[in-house]
């Protein structure tokens, strides 16, 4: 399953305890930090195309479980404004084996990270505002986001 | 024909609204559309920048428009 929310992710209340047959469970936490490429960032705030986000965050999730050898995966991503340390994604893997499970939970982050439509608007500490963008990952359809760039 | 464009995050902030109703001639396609509402709104984004959607799916740019489409235009994305 995927979801947004627009209020804080609380982690412990998303665990599902019934699956007998798991052996290897993995999460993923994107948390707020306070930098970006030397900015120093206040606070973030995320907007989605709600009706497609969903959509396209079931897609994923849909295809990670065919993918790999799986049990079940959720994923939850957060709107409106973070603050630092705030968890802005979490998901969670759980497979009869750990492999399988690291595997699924790459996928799933990278997925959403290239395809998903949320959006992100930084507020820095000088005052200064971005809406966060990565052409060149996007353009390749490149799913790693190990840097950023700004529209201005 | 009669369609909505619905707006989101840079550009929300550049149009000034969250989405409108449009009257648009026979022929015209996605990337047709976004370069009219580009020079309109000042968009800060260039029309190979951004995916088009319509009606809640991606598609390509140069397909047709159809009577009742609602058009996103996706920027960039940054979840995660």
């Amino acid at each position: 399953m995927f979801q947004m929310t627009e209020t804080a992710i609380k982690v412990h209340d998303l665990f599902d305890t019934t699956l007998d047959q798991v052996g290897g469970i993995v999460t993923f936490e994107g948390r707020v930090r306070n930098d970006n490429h030397g900015r120093r960032v206040e606070k973030l705030e995320y907007e989605a195309f709600p009706e497609m986000a969903e959509a396209e965050g079931m897609k994923i999730i849909q295809e990670a479980k065919s993918k790999f050898a799986i049990e079940s995966a959720y994923c939850v991503h957060r709107t409106g404004v973070l603050n630092i340390r705030d968890i802005a994604i979490w998901i969670v893997v759980y497979a009869k084996h750990r492999e399988a499970a690291y595997r699924a939970s790459e996928y799933i982050i990278d997925q959403v990270k290239t395809r998903v439509p949320i959006w992100k608007k930084e507020y820095y500490v000088d005052g200064q505002t971005d809406w966060v963008k990565c052409l060149a990952c996007a353009a390749k359809g490149i799913p790693h986001h190990d840097h950023f760039h700004h529209i201005k | 024909m009669k369609i909505k464009v619905r707006y989101f995050a840079s550009l929300r902030e550049k149009a000034g609204i969250s989405q409108e109703e449009m009257t648009i001639g026979p022929g015209m396609d996605l990337r047709d559309l976004y370069l009219d509402l580009s020079k309109k709104y000042d968009f800060p984004l260039a029309a190979n920048e951004i995916k088009y959607s319509v009606n809640n799916e991606y598609v390509e740019p140069n397909i047709p428009i159809n009577e009742s489409d609602v058009i996103v235009f996706i920027p960039p994305v940054a979840g995660g």
